[in-house]
């Protein structure tokens, strides 16, 4: 029997897209967070606008949830190395880009909370610019879909 | 050497930014100027929240109110930086402010002044303790030479000014010292700016008075951007030739602002406010950094520079100066 098949393969793919955008998220929210309490110890009336631009960096761990539950769905125990490669691959666009756009999301969204907490009515310029991050996952997102096919 | 770790400063850095919109702003600033009263202006100040419950004991007692609003400023501080150093390197200015003073009233046999500031890292009862009994345990080395030199000078010289002039030189040695210990290009270049703006003012000081090279050699803080014979080859000339020299640097534009508005008779202190100004505009940097030590040392200064206005306007309402007149003195605010 062998150890390699295209089923584990694929698997790792789906493990491997989901740890590294899971991580980036850890550190973006993580990040934004922290800024978040500094903001509410001092002005805990701006709670919801904090907890809104923290939750951003998440939305990364999201897709590649999305993406690692297609390709378990499309797994076959028959499946060659080559099938599952192909899986493979196409779970690293929103595993590498959700990695690194989570991070930078995070430190958008920290700046956004500070700009908020200086000026209460910027919370949708601080979103439109943490949101400009997102695009790259969502991107990346559609590329690890269109490769699943 | 003290290592910068950016992350730790997240939450520090977010809570700073919400303590900034509460910094007075400039129409606190000219509700107070065109208050009918000192009592008035007082009022803007506790309305702002400043000192504590306790310390607003009316407007003749305002020092009392900024010396508590300064103190809660470096407790804030302390407690939220992650490393208190970094805090602690500014408030030695403080300890060393504290024993000029108690020194100078030991050496002049006169009582000691209410002025003492708690601010310092070592609290005023324990200074004045200190001095009385030479127990200098707690000072840091260079703090213990300069009270050395000062008891050893001025056995010799009886000069008061003498006093001054070791402590204002050790206070900075110790401060650039100690931020050259702190991994941090912002403190670094920090210190560089503040003992070439202390340099620029005493330099243009002792040339209005005409001293000579070797006095004003004696004054000069080491270290900072300008080189010693910048200063050295200018000690015979006019301050305005001085202001040409250093043109390019990153003085040069408020050092000929500042000179011009004393030249022509405008401000007398038109220089010290744009050398002010000046160090103000590079804190202003700061703004830029969204997490590091650089948001706390600017509400540091942007605090003690709205102690300093808030002093200035207080003393010239209860002494019934014009408002204009207070107005063109007071220094640039952060926000």
């Amino acid at each position: 029997m062998k150890i390699i098949d295209g089923q584990l393969v694929a698997l790792l793919g789906a493990a491997l897209g989901f740890l590294l955008a899971g991580i980036g998220s850890s550190k973006g929210v993580g990040l934004a967070g922290q800024v978040g309490a500094g903001v509410l110890t001092e002005d805990p009336s701006k709670f919801v606008s904090v907890m809104v631009l923290e939750a951003l960096p998440s939305t990364q761990t999201i897709y590649a949830f999305v993406i690692a539950f297609f390709i378990i769905g499309r797994i076959d125990p028959a499946m060659t190395v080559t099938q599952g490669l192909h899986l493979f691959a196409a779970a690293l666009p929103i595993g590498v880009v959700g990695f690194i756009s989570a991070i930078y999301q995070g430190k958008v969204a920290a700046a956004g909370i500070q700009l908020i907490a200086k000026h209460s009515g910027s919370l949708v310029s601080a979103i439109t610019l943490a949101l400009m991050v997102e695009m790259f996952a969502i991107l990346s997102l559609i590329a690890s879909i269109l490769m699943i096919g | 050497m003290l290592k910068i770790n950016e992350g730790d400063y997240s939450y520090a850095s977010g809570l700073i930014r919400a303590k900034e919109p509460k910094l007075l702003t400039g129409s606190q600033y000219a509700r107070m100027l065109d208050a009918a009263s000192a009592e008035e202006a007082y009022k803007v100040l506790t309305d702002a929240g400043y000192g504590t419950g306790g310390s607003q004991q009316g407007v003749f007692a305002f020092e009392q109110l900024l010396a508590d609003e300064m103190k809660k400023c470096f407790m804030l501080l302390a407690e939220i930086a992650p490393k208190a150093e970094v805090i602690k390197v500014f408030q030695r200015r403080y300890d060393y402010f504290n024993i000029k003073v108690l020194l100078k009233a030991e050496l002049s046999g006169q009582e000691i002044p209410t002025i003492l500031v708690d601010t310092g890292t070592i609290s005023s009862d324990s200074m004045t303790r200190m001095i009385r009994e030479r127990d200098y345990s707690e000072f840091t080395p260079l703090m213990a030479d300069a009270v050395a030199q000062v008891y050893d000078v001025f056995a010799r010289m009886q000069d008061p000014q003498a006093v001054d002039l070791i402590l204002d030189k050790a206070s900075y040695q110790e401060f650039a010292a100690d931020i050259n210990n702190i991994d941090s290009p912002f403190l670094r270049d920090l210190a560089d700016f503040m003992i070439d703006i202390t340099n620029i003012r005493m330099f243009i000081r002792a040339r209005s008075l005409n001293k000579s090279w070797d006095f004003i050699m004696k004054l000069l803080l080491d270290g900072g951007t300008i080189l010693k014979e910048v200063y050295q080859r200018n000690s015979d000339k006019p301050a305005d030739s001085f202001a040409e020299d250093i043109r390019k640097s990153r003085y040069g534009d408020a050092v000929k602002k500042g000179l011009e508005l004393v030249n022509t008779g405008k401000n007398s202190s038109g220089l010290e406010k744009a050398m002010d100004d000046l160090l103000m505009k590079y804190i202003r940097r700061a703004k830029l950094v969204t997490i590091g030590v650089e948001p706390l040392i600017a509400y540091l200064f942007a605090k003690e520079t709205e102690i300093r206005n808030v002093r200035m306007i207080m003393t010239g309402k209860i002494n019934g100066l014009p408002a204009d007149m207070i107005r063109e003195r007071l220094r640039d605010s952060y926000v």
